[in-house]
């Protein structure tokens, strides 16, 4: 009777219609050779494809994600054939309701109870996030707007800036974000690049006000930007620095506050007594522990809709869960020792599997992560490419040295050799760097180091092909190095580099002269640590990693400043390494690490840690260059 | 000896059906108490199922046990007491203590009373409750700290997880019999 697909789910084998809210399309589905169907049943063909959908197992007691044959129709021309589409009983509920509603909305008429007539099988396509799928009136009002790019329910405007930029799953999430105010709110953790911002922004932009917006202060001229950009019409007022102690009485209705959570925490009463109308905190894991200041500061506030916003995954970090949440949605999860007792021991100490997935059916409509990967088709190609370097004699000798001194002095045990170990891991890669980082001598910078030489060459030929480039390092010293090197050997000009110790303006000048300047540098350095979250410097093509950091998300998060949306073009990544050195031992935790990151969950621990953990020996059987 | 009072009861809803096992009114715990949990956590107690009114089990000790324990519907007007105390709960289903202290001020019965509470097991142990029945309550009372919504279903109401108004679904919150429509 019914047939079994990738993932354990049953067909029902007989013609069925489901909207994909994510890419606004329909797929017909249900049978093994859909598109036949659907041209029998007078139905539109389309482009063949396998769909990921819930559907009920065989034995019909759970439903699983299951892939499964579809043939996938734009929603205009889909709505139009459903209206006009003579109903045949062999046809499943499914498609019979879709075609009521798309002839009520041809007629003009409600499409209000008709909602309730259709059947999960007409929105069983799985959310983007692999968890959850959309609610029927969900994915009915995003037919609405597939078809007419807004409509008379919530009056959107085509023509409205943020809503031309939004793509479809960024719309889906939109709607998600506003459909949240009925309950408190959600944390939105779409994977860093998919356009969180933009996001938020089209909430607010349709919202009453005044609103309220916490970011890092390396953002607020981000946020700034884009607000201007999305939504040009908003008054915007900075509550920072000087401007901080200006009162919040002359707010208009209209206006967005742009705050930090420096402010948060030391304005907490303040800012708690204003009723805000939405109140978005970005990069929200800097309330992931719930008893900071921010975090409680946070909990203070009074909203109608509350956002949280982040890049990391916060499902499997139970305490961050919590505080997110004890934000958006308070009382969801209820009393934290309650929580922890119940969830974080179960999931964490004893992985129960039931306990994981009552978690997430408590928390899954309340959180919207999807990945990068799954919205692939719309942002162009990640290259990544690592790119082995020699040892020059003099880098060859400094780090046999430098390893063997420390090794004969002895590195002590407790503190005393977690900092031995840190400062000798720091000059082995100062070395690998550049010599004259670890042994000043005033000398050429050229011929010296093989990832200087190398860097020199490969940024040689981006520029020469009229390219922009991206290079990180994760120390001061290097950036300044490499800085005037590369102004003199490539660009004959002063090359910029953005770090910590820069003020936001400055900043700020350096990021806009990339991004937008006709003249702009074709090169622009940052340290990793300054570059966190938030840049979009999607005119880079080329992303450099001069220097191995620990923790290869890191890593990935620097490199998404250029992989973002708004990138038209493929960008390639290009890792440097030293061969048999530390930074090779690097590379191969990192192998090892990214096979672990689903199962580290709640670890601290940095490497540095470990690594002074490490017997002598075996320190040295990682740093030493004869392996 | 050190307890694993963590492991089980970590809500109201659970430790209403813990204490069954383990009555604090009692000094000396039940000796055939430990190897109950230990049923319970490796996963011996199989099928649980819990209906309106029944909870039935199988328990997989040194052979295969049937397990069957009956408790009291509330009526008609307990029931209706119960959805108006449920009806301002956030949405997503879940079900905080404060609801449990609310329905038991309300007059509602949730703890399993030994008076009306019939349990059988149909091993031959003398003991009464036998280790099947204290291992069933222990994974119960684990059941009910996950979904205390079941303590609810058990006294009839039929209200299921699934909250109304989300935009979002769990797969593990999509009913299967509706699938397709109105079966
Ligand atoms: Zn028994």
């Amino acid at each position: 009777m019914s047939t079994e697909f990738d993932g354990g789910g049953a067909l029902p084998e007989v013609l069925q219609a489901c909207f994909v809210v994510e890419s606004e399309c329909f797929a017909w589905w249900g049978v093994r050779n859909p598109g036949t169907a659907a041209a029998e049943a007078g139905l539109p063909e389309g482009a063949e494809t396998r769909l990921p959908l819930a559907l009920p197992e065989r034995a019909g007691r759970a439903v699983v994600a299951t892939e499964v044959p579809a043939v996938l129709v734009d929603a205009e021309s889909a709505v139009a054939a459903l209206a006009n589409w003579s109903s045949s009983t062999t046809a499943g509920e499914s498609l019979r309701a879709w075609s009521r509603i798309a002839a009520a909305m041809r007629d003009g008429e409600s499409v209000e109870t008709l909602i309730d007539e259709l059947p999960t099988a007409g929105h069983a396509a799985l959310c983007l996030d692999g968890a959850t799928i959309w609610s029927g009136r969900a994915a009915v009002d995003a037919v609405r707007h597939g078809i007419t790019g807004g409509d008379a329910t919530d009056d959107a405007d085509p023509a409205d800036p943020v809503e031309a930029a939004l793509r479809p799953y960024q719309r889906a999430g939109v709607a998600w974000l506003r459909a949240a105010a009925t309950h408190g709110g959600g944390v939105l953790a779409d994977e860093m690049g998919l356009g969180k911002t933009v996001q938020a922004i089209a909430v607010l932009a349709r919202r009453p006000g005044p609103h309220l917006v916490v970011c890092p202060t390396s953002v607020l001229g981000n946020w700034a930007r884009e607000l201007d950009r999305f939504a040009p019409g908003i008054d915007v007022a900075f509550r920072t620095g000087s401007a901080r102690n200006e009162g919040l009485d002359g707010l208009t209705t209209e206006s967005v506050v742009l705050t930090s959570y420096g402010v948060l925490r030391g304005d907490a009463d303040v800012l708690a007594k204003v009723g805000w109308d939405v109140i978005v905190l970005d990069e929200a894991q800097q309330i992931k522990n719930p008893d900071t200041r921010a975090a409680r500061a946070a909990r203070k506030l009074n909203a109608r809709l509350r956002v949280a916003m982040t890049g990391t995954p916060v499902e499997n970090r139970l305490d961050e869960l919590w505080s997110l949440l004890a934000f958006t949605n308070p009382g969801l999860l209820g009393p934290r020792a309650r929580f922890r007792r119940r969830f974080a021991a179960a999931v964490e100490q004893r992985r129960s599997e039931a306990a994981a997935r009552r978690l997430h059916e408590i928390v899954g409509p309340h959180v919207l992560r999807r990945h990068k990967s799954d919205v692939a088709p719309e942002l162009p190609a990640k290259i990544e490419s690592t790119v082995v370097c020699e040892l020059t004699a003099e880098q060859e000798r400094l780090y046999r040295t430098s390893l063997e001194e420390v090794l004969d002095s002895g590195l002590g045990s407790g503190i005393e050799r977690r900092g031995r170990v840190l400062t000798l891991l720091t000059r082995l890669k100062h070395i690998c760097n550049h010599p004259e980082l670890a042994h000043p001598t005033g000398g050429h910078l050229g011929g010296r180091s093989g990832k200087l030489d190398r860097v020199t060459e490969m940024l040689a030929e981006i520029v020469d092909s009229g390219e922009r480039a991206l290079v990180f390092t994760q120390y001061r010293e290097t950036g300044e190095l490499l800085a005037a090197h590369l102004g003199e050997e490539v660009t004959g000009r002063t090359v910029p580099f953005l770090h910590g110790g820069l003020s936001t303006t400055v900043r700020e000048e350096m990021i806009n002269r990339f991004q937008l300047d006709p003249d702009g540098p074709p090169m622009l350095l940052l340290s990793l640590r300054a570059a966190g979250f938030g840049l979009n410097l999607t005119r880079a093509t080329h992303v450099v990693h001069y220097d191995r950091w620990w923790n290869p998300a890191v890593e990935d998060q620097a490199s998404d400043r250029a992989h973002r949306i708004g990138q038209t073009r493929a960008v390639t990544v290009h890792t440097l390494c030293t061969e048999r050195s530390v930074e090779e031992a690097i590379a191969d935790l990192h192998a090892g690490k990214r096979d672990l990151s689903g199962i580290a969950v709640g670890r601290t621990r940095t490497v540095e840690t470990d690594l002074a953990r490490l017997g002598d020996d075996q320190l040295r059987a990682l740093l030493e260059l004869d392996r | 000896m050190t307890t694993m009072s963590d492991e089980f009861g970590t809500t109201a809803w659970g430790r209403d059906w813990l204490r069954l096992a383990e009555p604090t009114s009692i000094i000396r715990p039940d000796p055939a108490l430990p190897r109950a949990r230990s049923l319970a956590r490796n996963d011996r107690v199989h099928d649980l199922d819990a209906t309106t009114g029944l909870i039935e089990a199988t328990v997989r000790d040194r052979s295969r046990h049937r397990v069957r324990i009956t408790v009291p519907i509330w009526d008609e007007p307990l029931l209706a007491k119960a959805r108006t105390v449920l009806a301002d709960q956030p949405v997503g289903g879940d079900l905080n203590d404060s609801v449990h202290t609310a329905l038991k001020q309300a007059g509602l019965t949730l703890a399993p009373d030994p008076a009306t509470r019939t349990a059988t097991c149909d091993c031959t142990s003398r003991k009464d409750p036998c280790v099947h029945l204290l291992a069933t309550y222990v994974e119960f009372a684990r059941r009910l700290d996950e979904r205390p919504r079941l303590a609810l279903v058990l006294r009839g109401l039929t209200t299921s997880d699934t909250p109304g108004e989300i935009t979002r679904i769990p797969l593990g919150l999509v009913e299967v019999a509706t699938f397709y429509g109105t079966p």
